[in-house]
């Protein structure tokens, strides 16, 4: 595994090596979630950023091919009145209508796990795919049922669109084939839910001297709201679901947290006799600094206010149907 | 470079999909492609698509089907598909292979190491039977169709009970329980492991009631005494109570199989699914470190006369 195993096997050649036993966390280095969805900080921002470009190249492509016979168009090209969207009000937009879809999935009595996933795939979409070609509210309908249908909650495309003002079955269906190729087909969403359950059950064997039944209880309800507050920021694209669960526990209760781990920790090196197996003297400390820092940057979410939003939003409209501004121009003319 | 598909022969046709062979291109790789018929669902992709897709991009492994490619042709989803030219189904059936222990022990291995991989990534697939163990042209076995696997559920979460083909499908869900583990899977492999022995199916049920019937002969009745709380199940009535055949009657029906072939296979297939096998106790069973060792999947016996139809059709292809 590790590069000094290789050069010590190529001085004293060995058999094969079988008895490596495959741990959960390769197993989660396997899934598409990490594989496919997870960056460091930099390629997060760099991957806004160049998504944000091409949907701008994207529209300044079509600006340019405006019939240029319409007064109305060259005004456009002169004054440069349709604008792309920058990153930030990109991120305001898409954080927006994620809400959204938190309050629609409720409204359809989904799972948590499944409103989660809605989410989850809404906010890869844009990941690749600019608001300045797609817009997020159409998007986020398109998610949703796709997300019920992919999570065993499948809800009938005419009762869901019913159910949603000015929308048809078609109006949902026809994103659903560019939103799964833009997912990459990854479905399979590993939410910190489970991880958060599995910690509640652990503490309650680890730490029923460290805290009362009916208080780790109320922690664990605490704890998941955090959780669910922090599916608008992008801790999902940056730190494993068990990392975000633990974390949600360290901000409520950081000196439980630390003893359990000051725990845990310990017995993992009474009962591991491989010596590569035993944690390192600092991890603790590693683990620590990253839930801090897991922390900080769930509280990175903005929750933007409607005004702020409908103006991004009608820049939106214009910037996917840049006619759509022309003949705005065009009725104002013949009114004045 | 851009890579193609090709679809140049039709070999089956399912409820919802139709499955051509192909090539993969420019590589010249063979490849299955699963066109799934969209025009013909209203609510979009369909959902048995979504299931396979979804699992399959998560399971990479020597005994599960690749998902290489998924593309958009004139709105209908196509799966492309590792090609895998025979299915389990198909050697069990012709009786002019001959099965050497050290066969049925490696397609027990592969199918076993398979599930593993799935139910250690808390998969269930559904829906095992020997048509959907296919065999690539080396004779490496592979799981196949996962158009009905789910993700293991919570432990509130309702499930149907309607899954897997009858043949192959547990006590548990025979009696209608909302709720079930990985283990239904294991119980079809041990169904499997036996039809390999026999050569025919073990527990061919009529109808479902018949099922019951067949399943409890060969096995003797669960009652509340070998399995707790059995009798709670929504379809458990007041059923004939046959006995559990004795070791002696086992050994007698599975007149090929060693004492730890057998061990394996009460193993796999106890009424109880709190005292049935994982995979993993599967794996590290006796039966796989006994005599004879697994046979190597290219020295596996192989439907002769359908690989040299294919050979033509390859043949004929190149001309």
């Amino acid at each position: 595994m590790t590069s000094s195993d290789s050069t010590n096997q190529e001085e004293t050649p060995q058999p094969e090596k079988h008895s490596k036993q495959i741990t959960n966390d390769d197993l989660y280095r396997r899934s598409t979630q990490f594989r496919f969805w997870s960056f460091t900080e930099q390629r997060l921002k760099d991957l806004k950023r160049s998504t944000n470009e091409k949907g701008a190249a994207n529209l300044k492509e079509r600006i340019s091919q405006l019939d240029p016979s319409i007064p109305e168009v060259s005004e456009i090209w002169e004054k440069d009145l349709v604008k792309p969207l920058t990153v930030e009000e990109e991120v305001k937009i898409v954080e927006y209508y994620a809400r959204k879809a938190q309050g629609l999935a409720n409204y359809f009595k989904l799972p948590t796990q499944s409103r989660a996933t809605a989410i989850s795939f809404f906010r890869k979409f844009f990941l690749v795919n600019s608001c300045i070609q797609f817009h997020p509210q159409y998007i986020m309908y398109t998610c949703l049922f796709l997300a019920a249908k992919s999570d065993n909650h499948f809800i009938g495309i005419k009762e869901f669109s019913k159910a949603i003002p000015k929308t048809t079955p078609e109006s949902i269906l026809q994103y659903e084939f560019q939103i799964l190729q833009s997912l990459k087909f990854a479905l399979l969403c590993h939410h910190p839910y489970k991880p958060l359950y599995g910690f509640f059950l652990d503490f309650q064997v680890e730490m029923k001297n460290n805290i009362q039944s009916d208080k780790l209880a109320e922690l664990y309800d605490h704890a998941r709201d955090k959780v669910s507050e922090a599916l608008f920021s992008d801790v999902s694209f940056l730190f494993t679901p068990s990392q975000i669960a633990l974390a949600a526990y360290y901000e409520l209760n950081p000196e439980l947290v630390t003893s359990y781990l000051s725990k845990k920790f310990s017995q993992l090196s009474t009962i591991n006799e491989d010596e590569q197996l035993k944690p390192s003297p600092n991890i603790q400390t590693k683990l620590v600094d990253n839930l801090k820092h897991c922390i900080e940057l769930s509280h990175a979410s903005f929750d933007p206010e409607i005004e702020e939003v409908t103006q991004i939003s009608r820049k939106v409209h214009y910037c996917i149907d840049p006619m759509k501004l022309v003949k705005k121009m065009q009725k104002q003319k013949a009114v004045s | 470079m851009t890579i193609s598909y090709t679809k140049e022969k039709k070999v089956g046709e399912g409820t919802y999909a139709v499955v051509y062979l192909g090539k993969q291109l420019p590589s010249e790789r063979n490849i299955a492609v699963k066109e799934i018929k969209v025009g013909t669902f209203k609510d979009g992709v369909d959902m048995s698509a979504i299931r396979e897709v979804k699992y399959l991009q998560e399971l990479k492994h020597q005994n599960v089907i690749e998902l290489v490619d998924v593309f958009d042709e004139e709105g209908n989803i196509n799966l492309v598909l590792e090609f895998l030219p025979m299915d389990l189904e198909i050697i069990i059936k012709d009786t002019s292979l001959l099965f050497q222990p050290g066969d049925v022990k490696s397609w027990m291995l592969m199918t076993l190491r398979g599930l593993h991989h799935c139910h250690r990534n808390f998969i269930l697939h559904r829906d095992l039977k020997p048509n959907n163990l296919l065999i690539s042209p080396d004779g490496e076995l592979k799981i196949a169709d996962f158009g009905l696997a789910r993700s293991l559920s919570q432990p509130n979460e309702r499930l149907t009970s309607n899954v897997v083909t009858r043949w192959y499908r547990a006590p548990e869900l025979l009696f209608g329980a909302r709720h079930y583990t990985e283990v239904i899977d294991v119980w079809a492999v041990g169904i499997i492991f036996a039809e390999l022995m026999l050569r025919t199916p073990y527990l061919p049920g009529k109808d479902d009631a018949d099922q019951l019937t067949v399943t409890f002969q060969a096995l003797g009745t669960p009652t509340d005494k070998t399995w707790p709380g059995v009798s709670t199940l929504p379809l458990y009535k007041s059923l004939h109570v046959y006995p559990e055949p004795s070791r002696a009657e086992l050994l007698n029906r599975f007149g090929a199989a060693s004492e730890e072939a057998l061990n394996l296979m009460i193993a796999m297939t106890r009424m109880d699914p709190n005292k049935r096998c994982s995979t993993e106790e599967a794996l590290t069973c006796k039966y796989f470190t006994e005599y004879p060792p697994p046979t190597k999947p290219i020295n596996l016996p192989m439907k002769t006369q359908k690989k040299r139809e294919s050979e033509e059709d390859y043949e004929s292809n190149k001309r």
